[in-house]
């Protein structure tokens, strides 16, 4: 009788057992662990830094203490400074003097916004060290060790840790014990030098002079200098080549130009006063040597980072082995010189929860970010773990409309949906079972500069003022429970299925509070894609963070429309993306926040352009965003740096087994 | 032999006659020997069950399909253990009776099953049967056509079909139906190519009937034991893929309760509220292994010499 077409009862008898064996197995595993909830004190620092000198090289971050403890802030070098021409010198005196007064304002506003959302987040989430993002975190008492191994996960595969191919997560956040930036991330969401050591725009703004460090050189014993840096944009710049995500950035630069060793100028295509922006992850630098490895590179990597290459096993790890020589670490490191642990390594886990988890509880990992939070109760019984909530104030999870498309091409159904979802029940799954903690009403969050306000204020949670909204509009409920207009037509939105776990109860909501029907089809991701970006549903759902009102035009601005990822509101468009018309109102708006460098101007521009995209309603804002990581303090010791496009702090991490 | 000649050769005198019960039909053998499998009984006692919780499952569960519990109310209904509150297997994530998620699951499952089984079957019968009957170039495409289907197992042929259709329930089952055709053509080629030379199958050609009528009322018939097996326990196959299909995200809507995505979705807290998971496998568990004792007892009712019977 038929073979492998056939399925023979053998194969279905060991099936059927193999799931009754895995149910009992899991009802064994959970009688095994009682879950407890332990309370824990939890001592909330707070970071305040100095907004970031427009125009010179001097991003300084500066520390200050806000009521309860502080944390250890690395100034930048003094010699970076000594560096600057005195012309250059001259013009920072002046700008420090005009800017302190408006820092002041700002500083006093952000203060308050953190607290508060801290304090929330601590009602919320008992139990759960909060910590307000960007901070740097201390995992204990900082007792260096030399020596030993350190670990950090990552999610999924590297597809490459040559700088200029890198795609994937995993490429970068490993990648990143072996390559650094030329800046990262700054205490207030600006940005310090790193490889730089300062940089200062032209009279024509287009023209950035980026100074070098002249002390830096790579594992392989070249120096880094400004040959490096045109070496590097030579090949960014050559399209015959296989390059990732750094092709971005490349578009928005005319060339590089080298001015002497250590100082090179980039020309923008036009002004724009958040250069540095990409300067903190799209480019690390490689040596020049890359080039006539080719390929090898990819899987062989020479960086400037505290680890040298060692060893790479196709998703399984990363191994480096300690850099003497290194001695550049960013400003949030409390070690600036050689990494303690004698090895680091980047593990490749999996998105599985429970996997990560167990990675966790068996030691294999030191660390683990997002986490599922129903296992906070059993993991918190460990005393070894150390349970961290960081909340992310970027941008929060929001879901753009489709404006052109039937039925929310009308704005009085797009400005229901804003009032009458339940948007923190809506998010709890998305959320790993933990309930949002700050539910956001615009794209900007309150601790983000563009936040407005008046825009926070233009939407409160209120079914029945949504239902009423919709019966003005002409949607009359029907007595199936859905509304139709007065021709007949159904009030139905298509929600496409891509696995994010939002769908769910964003339908059943929906559908019960306003009557509006929703179809969920499963997708698969190319596919959704593809329609997505012809303008085929209505909604789909995003989470992402930014330090700034940029992302709205990252999001927003009509240019990007029809790019991949990039097709999530429609707004204002009559025709497809080819042939469209722009929203020349809000573009204007964003183009000009970009070219603009006097930063309050800057975010007045960002605080109207989001007033215009929330009364349009043209996306629903959810929740912000809230970070889960676990540390095992038994085996690492150091700090955690949470900042947006974090890197691991891997040259400030130490083996807590050592000695 | 009458009877009486049969009594008298088996040495009784024709003044002391044995009464003889009339011979069984084959049906009469085949019901007594399913009934005589006890392990076929407590199968189909059990599917009988699980049939009857589908089809009242409205009536069963204790609430609603589409329950939505507010921010605040979840935070009192979520991740309930079993036998806390009035709900038998606990709560999920989203404060959801597990009990009444698992009986409408099993609606969605014995659905894909009995489908995918019944495009399976009926198309795989058809095309064995013009196969096995007419042979020739016939039975050249759709032998080879068997022969590339077979190139593929049989879940990822599934998936592959789905990955053109679109995933749905519906796609679903017709996917897992056209996986399965394979299995059944081949065996029905094969009982035909055996069939058509039997004399009565000459005998019908002779007096003129069409070959429809001769495939359909002639051969069907003969073949029709080994497709009721295969039937049987594909069944206990399509729903264990259903599930995988659930499982992968291929198969139900949201918030449609389907035992693979309830698995699915609650993986992820396996070792916290171990209860979700543990009912939505032991569900699939128990049902498959149901419908195979029950195929187990059917062949050995219907096919007695290769059962262990006959050994």
């Amino acid at each position: 009788m038929g073979s492998k077409g056939l399925v023979t009862r053998r194969k279905v008898m060991r099936g059927g057992l193999a799931a009754l064996a895995g149910g009992v197995g899991a009802a064994a595993l959970a009688a095994c662990g009682e879950a407890e909830v332990v309370e824990k004190t939890v001592t909330v620092t707070v970071t305040e830094v100095k907004e970031v000198i427009k125009e010179v090289p001097v991003e300084v971050p500066v520390t200050k203490e806000v009521e309860v403890e502080k944390v250890v802030i690395k100034e930048v070098p003094v010699e970076t400074i000594k560096e600057v021409p005195v012309e250059t010198i001259k013009e920072v005196q002046v700008e420090k003097v005009v800017e302190k007064e408006v820092v002041k304002e700002v500083f006093v506003e952000k203060v308050v916004v953190e607290e508060k959302l801290v304090e929330r987040a601590k009602e919320l989430v008992p139990g759960i060290n909060i910590f307000s993002y960007p901070d740097v975190i201390p995992l204990g008492p900082y007792n260096p060790t030399v020596g030993g191994e350190v670990s950090y996960p990552t999610f999924g595969n590297a597809n490459s840790y040559h700088p200029l191919r890198a795609a994937s997560r995993a490429s970068v956040e490993i990648g990143n014990m072996i390559h650094e930036p030329l800046y990262v991330l700054g205490a207030g969401n600006d940005f310090a030098p790193l490889l730089a050591a300062g940089s200062e725009v032209q009279d024509d703004r287009t023209q950035w002079r980026i100074r070098l460090r002249n002390d830096v050189v790579f594992h392989n014993d070249e120096p880094f200098n400004a040959d490096t840096v045109i070496s590097n944009f030579e090949e960014i710049f050559d399209e015959s080549i296989v390059r990732g995500g750094i092709v971005g950035f490349a578009n928005e630069l005319n060339k590089v130009e080298k001015v002497d060793d250590f100082t090179v100028d980039f020309f923008t295509k036009i002004p724009n006063a958040l250069f540095h922006k990409p300067l903190t992850r799209g480019y690390r630098p490689w040596p020049i040597v890359a080039k006539e490895m080719g390929e090898d590179f990819d899987f062989n990597p020479i960086g400037t980072g505290p680890f040298k290459f060692e060893s790479w096993t196709d998703n399984v790890e990363l191994v480096g082995t300690r850099f003497d020589k290194y001695a550049w670490a960013p400003w949030y490191s409390a070690n600036q010189g050689p990494a303690y642990a004698d090895r680091a390594v980047g593990k490749v886990l999996s998105n599985d929860s429970t996997a990560r988890i167990n990675a966790m509880e068996a030691g294999e990992v030191s660390f683990l970010l997002h986490f599922v939070f129903p296992h906070v109760q059993r993991i918190s019984t460990n005393p070894s773990f150390r349970v961290l909530g960081i909340l992310n104030e970027g941008m929060p999870q929001y879901m753009p409309i489709n404006t052109q498309l039937f039925p929310t091409d009308d704005v009085e159904v797009r400005r229901a949906m804003i009032e009458g979802i339940d948007r923190r029940t809506v998010t709890v799954r998305a959320n790993g079972g933990v309930p949002p903690v700050v539910v956001s009403n615009c794209l900007t969050s309150e601790a983000v500069k563009g936040y407005n306000p008046e825009v926070n204020n233009l939407y409160t949670f209120d079914v029945q003022k949504a239902q009423a909204r919709l019966d003005a509009a002409g949607w009359t409920l029907g007595d199936d429970g859905f509304r139709y207009n007065s021709d007949g037509e159904l009030l139905e939105i298509v929600f496409p299925d891509t696995g994010f776990p939002v769908r769910e109860l964003f339908k059943l909501d929906v559908e019960k509070s306003l009557g509006i029907s929703v179809q969920i089809p499963k997708m698969e991701g190319s596919t959704f894609n593809e329609q997505m970006q012809n303008g085929a549903f209505h909604a789909a759902y995003v989470g992402v963070g930014g330090p700034d009102g940029d992302v709205l035009w990252d999001r927003f601005h009509t240019s990007v429309y029809g790019l991949p990822g990039r097709a999530y509101s429609r707004w204002m468009y009559t025709d497809p993306p080819g042939e469209a018309t722009p929203g020349v109102e809000l573009d204007a708006l964003l183009d000009g926040a970009r070219v603009e460098f006097d930063e309050s101007k800057r975010i007045d521009l960002w605080q109207r352009a989001s007033h215009i995209i929330m009364d349009n309603a043209l996306m629903i804002p959810f929740v912000t965003e809230f970070l889960s990581w676990i540390a095992n303090t038994d085996i690492v010791g150091g700090n955690l740096y949470v900042g947006n496009f974090a890197l691991p702090i891997w040259s400030d991490w130490y083996d807590k087994r050592v000695g | 032999m009458s009877t009486k000649a049969v009594a008298e050769s088996a040495g009784a005198t024709a003044q002391d006659p044995i009464e003889l019960r009339p011979p069984r039909s084959e049906l009469q053998m085949s019901y007594r020997r399913f009934w005589r499998h006890k392990a076929a009984v407590l199968g189909l006692t059990i599917l009988i069950i699980i049939s009857i919780g589908a089809i009242f499952a409205d009536v069963i569960a204790i609430e609603p399909e589409e329950t939505f519990y507010s921010f605040d109310e979840l935070q009192t209904k979520k991740w309930l253990p079993p036998l806390t509150d009035g709900h038998l297997m606990g709560t999920d994530d989203i404060g959801r009776d597990v009990f009444s998620r698992v009986v409408r699951g099993s609606r969605v499952s014995l659905r894909v099953g009995f489908f995918a089984v019944g495009i399976a079957s009926i198309a795989g019968t058809l095309f064995g049967l013009a196969a096995g009957y007419f042979g020739g170039w016939v039975d050249q495409v759709v032998s080879r056509a068997i022969d590339v289907m077979l190139a593929f197992p049989d879940l990822l042929l599934a998936i592959a079909i789905l990955a053109a259709l679109g995933p749905s329930l519906v796609n679903a089952m017709v996917a897992l139906g056209l996986a399965g055709i394979p299995g059944y053509a081949r065996v029905v080629r094969g009982a035909t190519l055996a069939a058509r030379e039997l004399v009565y199958v000459h005998a019908a050609r002779a007096v003129g009937m069409s070959d429809t009528r001769i495939m359909l009322r002639h051969i069907l018939p003969n073949v029709l034991s080994p497709i009721l097996i295969m039937m049987t326990l594909g069944l206990g196959g399509a729903i264990l893929a259903a599930s995988a299909l659930g499982f992968l995200g291929l198969a139900a809507d949201p918030p449609t309760p389907e035992w693979g995505s309830e698995l699915n979705l609650s993986r992820a807290y396996l070792r916290t509220a171990w209860w979700v998971s543990t009912f939505n496998g032991a569900a699939i568990a128990v049902t498959v292994l149901s419908v195979n004792m029950v195929g187990d007892g059917l062949r050995e009712a219907l096919d007695p010499q290769a059962s262990s019977w006959a050994r």
